[in-house]
């Protein structure tokens, strides 16, 4: 505990194995409260194995792994919002259907919040969810997620796309709809994207090897550079 | 919640879905017109129109069993993608238990099946009964010597029938979603030959159980005539009760059997890599 605050994320000698291949190797973490952390690193480094652990969809490996101070369990997913790296939206016809989803099941569901963000994507509730292009649905996908006053946010790649604007508009999004006391975990494979969000950082490597972290911004006024080029260094 | 969760699956393929509904109510409604037609130009003694529209119920039977084969189809994958695609990575990142889940999912799958088997059945029986070939296509059907005894208890037989035809396909659509929740904990080269393996080889057990408990239940009302076993006309109608009833027992078990497999498959092993 920090100053009497339960962390968000903790893991413990956290371990990973899909056969031979180790996602996650003897993994250590901890994540407080009420910021905004980048865990980044290559694609296949165990990012999102951590982030699916911490949102009760894959099994813990061994180790220990507490979110908001409890271990992940279908309950605790009403305090945590959990976006993965790739489109996961049924086919409900229209959005207003969708939003509906997200009210009946969500009870920290802001519908005020998507419905601001629904102009800015082109879109209202009454158009089909199966003609959106994969660029608007992943964008609507973050925005749903957004709109949850959660405790916690597991995002995994939200801005794996880099046309239009799209990581201005992810940054945007998560700055000014994540709650002050929330945490939220953004996973990367693309730091540049990402990094003026980030309070703090981590920079793994395949297995979940921790190669550096601390804070962002004392990470760039210290050297001089930007994440991005940290990354490049350090990689 | 459970009703939310129910609201939501049912919705989830409901354009697809009503759009089978629409036809197979299009074709019920062509096969009673083209039935009730079809025996009133009978009685007229217009043999020929009678003949012609005769043809629409058949047709209207072939087309329903089309619409329930292309209904299975779309069930089965609705259920792939809802629980164990990417889709399934927001279902169960729902605060609401994976039982839950896989229960709201189960149970509107099964809506949609009974409705349409429902449908199915009332087709087919109106082919069936307006056909100039009612008699002997009936006969054929149920066994001559049976007959008269459904016709005397239609108030017990044809409710048994209906539960019958509704548990019978539900529990199929259930073996199925157990072989696809198997399925899932498969590697992908893998999955299809497990699925229709599981599927199959359910089926076949449970067939050859139904039929071994049937047989030893009504082995007694046998009586052995000619060196040979015989069942006498007497024993007729508690021999088809006891079948129909272990049948439905049978299917019961399996549709409560295979939800619970599931369950214990999804809780305990699923997970998205």
């Amino acid at each position: 505990m920090e100053n009497g605050k339960t962390p968000a994320l903790v893991c413990r000698q956290v371990t990973k194995q899909y056969g031979e291949a180790v996602a996650l190797n003897d993994f250590n973490f901890t994540v407080h409260e009420g910021r905004i952390v980048g865990l980044l690193g290559p694609f296949g480094c165990g990012k999102s194995t951590l982030l699916k652990m911490a949102a009760g969809i894959e099994r813990l490996g061994s180790g220990e792994l507490l979110v908001l101070g409890e271990t992940p369990s279908h309950a605790l997913m009403s305090s945590v919002a959990y976006m993965p790296d790739r489109p996961n939206i049924p086919d409900f016809g229209s959005v207003g259907h969708l939003i509906r989803y997200y009210k009946d099941f969500f009870p920290d569901f802001r519908p005020s919040v998507i419905e601001s963000i629904l102009p800015e994507l082109g879109i209202t509730a009454k158009d089909k969810i199966r003609f959106l292009s994969p660029t608007v649905l992943r964008k609507l996908q973050l925005s749903l997620t957004m709109s949850r006053a959660a405790k916690l946010y597991l995002l995994d790649e939200p801005p794996a796309f880099t046309m239009d604007g799209s990581a201005e508009f992810v940054s945007r999004v998560i700055m000014a709809n994540c709650p002050e006391s929330s945490t939220v975990i953004v996973a990367s494979s693309q730091v540049a994207d990402v990094e003026y969000m980030l309070d703090d950082f981590f920079f793994i490597t395949y297995g979940g090897r921790i190669l550096l972290s601390g804070s962002a911004r004392v990470a760039r006024e210290g050297s001089g550079r930007s994440l991005a080029e940290l990354a490049r260094e350090v990689y | 919640m459970l009703f939310k969760l129910i609201f939501h699956d049912m919705l989830a393929d409901s354009r697809r879905r009503f759009i089978l509904l629409a036809i197979s109510l299009v074709s019920a409604v062509a096969s009673i017109g083209a039935g009730i037609g079809s025996v009133a130009a009978r009685a007229d003694g217009n043999e020929q129109l009678s003949l012609s529209l005769e043809l629409i119920p058949y047709l209207a039977t072939l087309i329903s069993g089309v619409v329930l084969i292309i209904l299975y189809i779309s069930i089965y994958k609705g259920f792939h993608r809802a629980l164990y695609s990417t889709e399934g990575q927001l279902a169960f990142t729902r605060p609401v238990s994976r039982g839950a889940v896989l229960l709201s999912k189960t149970i509107a799958d099964s809506i949609w099946i009974s409705v349409f088997s429902l449908l199915n059945l009332g087709i087919s029986t109106v082919m069936i009964t307006t056909s100039s070939a009612s008699g002997t296509l009936i006969k054929e059907l149920v066994g001559e010597s049976l007959l008269p005894v459904i016709a005397e208890n239609t108030a017990l037989y044809l409710p048994l029938l209906l539960a019958y035809g509704i548990i019978s396909s539900v529990s199929g659509l259930l073996i199925a979603e157990l072989a696809i929740t198997f399925g899932a904990l498969i590697p992908r080269n893998h999955k299809l030959i497990c699925g229709i393996g599981i599927f199959f080889g359910a089926r076949s057990v449970l067939s050859v159980l139904a039929d071994t408990v049937s047989t030893v239940l009504t082995l007694p009302l046998y009586e052995l005539r000619d060196g040979g076993m015989a069942l006498p006309e007497s024993a007729l109608p508690t021999h088809s009760l006891t079948v129909i009833v272990v049948s439905l027992i049978v299917d019961t078990g399996v549709i409560v059997g295979a939800y619970l497999i599931s369950r214990l498959i999804v809780n305990k092993k699923l997970s998205f890599r």
